[in-house]
């Protein structure tokens, strides 16, 4: 006991960063998913193909490849590369949001699909404005439709924050890791993985939170 | 005359699903429009408030057109034109994402009809016009389906429409309850709302409605007084179908 409590400052220290990286990537790919999923409806042919290319991308490579080409592969384009060159953190939090905002681009556009047509001519006959349509009406239902895909790519995401990884950001696998080398012993190991259900237990708690107060009136 | 319609025409498609359709609604008319399913009236209904645009004739709304001879007026005449109209829909169409009070609040206040105290004030009195002064907080999912469609009447009449367009209103509705919303209807009748009814409750079109108009792939097969088609249909194609 007195051994895990001995690691446990090096442990959470890595645990903050891990959550730094989550709560950047969540806070910027949420709601930038949006203007995505709807260039990937858009009656424009290009803007149409750019966002399909974009998403393609980004969902047919690992994220670990994507992080380790922006943060190592960019700053050697030649003329322009020196000026690409992020820090690791920073480079670690671009390529989690290009990354997620294509997931949740995707999750969003099925969520559009399954909102009523029917809804936009209610907007239509009560003389609503496209602008209100979307923000009142529509965008809530896609929403409480996504939640819990959302929530499950939030979940991943917690989880994928163990990537920085690859690029030795001292995160909580790299802090753990780090401890076993040292010690020789796995238990630090086995004290990440508790850590992660625990901060995964709480996330998995304010989702389900969510659900049920979007939940209007349906019992779910 | 509240509504002229002149020689409309629509196809989706090849298929012609309104042909050469003319009609007048007055002011305080209660207008059945019968027909069996795809003879257009549907279609018809909807291409007053713009749901549907036309190909071809012309549709005035108390003296300016919406469209004349298939060339719609502006953005701006056509926002005005179709706001006077309300229109109910054969599936509710309520916002889930809404209590049945913010549902009737909203588009009033959105729409720049008035502030939110004199929303609230209106959609008490609508509430209670309907009898749903208790479910104000209730969300739609928690109606029944009668429910819902009063609180869907209630949320048009909220903007104060000078004509009401109902399409199908009882057709999802189990029969034990279309009676409630159909005497919702009888009651909007004898305020004087002029209202255009397509549906399929005959003891509606013939109690309620002072003029019916019967439909046949897409033209209007006999149209007249609620007691004349009734009674006396020229028709053979009007007569078949009453027998039903």
């Amino acid at each position: 006991m007195d051994y895990i409590i001995s690691m446990l400052p090096m442990l959470l220290k890595g645990t903050v960063t891990s959550l730094k990286l989550f709560a950047f990537a969540l806070v910027l790919s949420i709601p930038l998913g949006l203007p995505v999923a709807l260039q990937l409806r858009s009656r424009f042919r290009p803007l149409r193909w750019i966002a399909n290319i974009y998403v393609y991308i980004f969902r047919s490579t690992p994220l670990m490849l994507q992080l380790v080409i922006i943060y190592f592969g960019l700053p050697r384009i030649p003329g322009i590369g020196p000026y690409l060159l992020l820090d690791r953190f920073h480079a670690a939090i671009l390529a989690f949001v290009l990354n997620y905002i294509a997931y949740f681009a995707e999750i969003y556009r099925s969520g559009l699909l399954g909102v009523n047509r029917s809804q936009f001519e209610a907007c239509q006959v009560l003389g609503l404005s496209h602008w209100q349509t979307q923000t009142r009406v529509i965008f809530p239902q896609m929403f409480r439709i996504c939640l819990p895909s959302v929530a499950n790519e939030v979940i991943t995401l917690l989880k994928d924050t163990s990537l920085l990884y690859a690029v030795s950001v001292a995160e909580l696998i790299h802090n753990a890791e780090a401890i076993v080398n040292r010690d020789a012993n796995m238990t630090a190991l086995m004290v990440a993985l508790v850590i992660y259900m625990i901060l995964n237990f709480f996330l998995t708690v304010i989702l389900k939170h969510l659900e049920s107060r979007f939940s209007w009136g349906k019992n779910l | 005359m509240m509504i002229q319609v002149t020689n409309l025409q629509k196809a989706f498609g090849s298929n012609q699903v309104l042909r050469d359709i003319s009609f007048e609604v007055a002011r305080g008319d209660v207008i059945a429009i019968l027909g069996a399913s795809g003879s257009g009236k549907s279609t018809l209904l909807r291409s007053l408030i713009h749901l549907e645009a036309v190909d071809g004739g012309s549709i005035t709304i108390e003296g300016q057109d919406l469209v004349r001879d298939g060339i719609y007026a502006g953005r701006e005449q056509i926002r005005r034109l179709t706001a006077k109209m309300g229109m109910v829909f054969q599936a509710y169409n309520l916002f889930p994402n809404m209590t049945v009070k913010k549902n009737l609040i909203l588009p009033f206040t959105l729409t720049g009809r008035g502030s939110h105290a004199k929303a609230q004030d209106r959609c008490l009195e609508l509430l209670g016009k309907v009898g749903l002064m208790d479910k104000l907080n209730d969300f739609p999912s928690s109606l029944s389906g009668g429910q819902q469609q009063r609180v869907a009447i209630a949320r048009a009449l909220m903007l104060n429409p000078d004509i009401m367009l109902f399409d199908e209103p009882t057709s999802a509705l189990d029969p034990q309850i279309t009676g409630e919303v159909l005497s919702t209807m009888k009651d909007l009748a004898s305020d004087h709302m002029t209202m255009l009814v397509v549906t399929h409750e005959l003891g509606f079109a013939r109690n309620v409605a002072n003029k019916v108009i019967f439909m046949h792939q897409g033209v209007i097969e006999e149209a007249g007084t609620a007691e004349a088609v009734f009674t006396r249909p020229q028709s053979p194609v009007t007569k078949a179908f009453l027998r039903l």
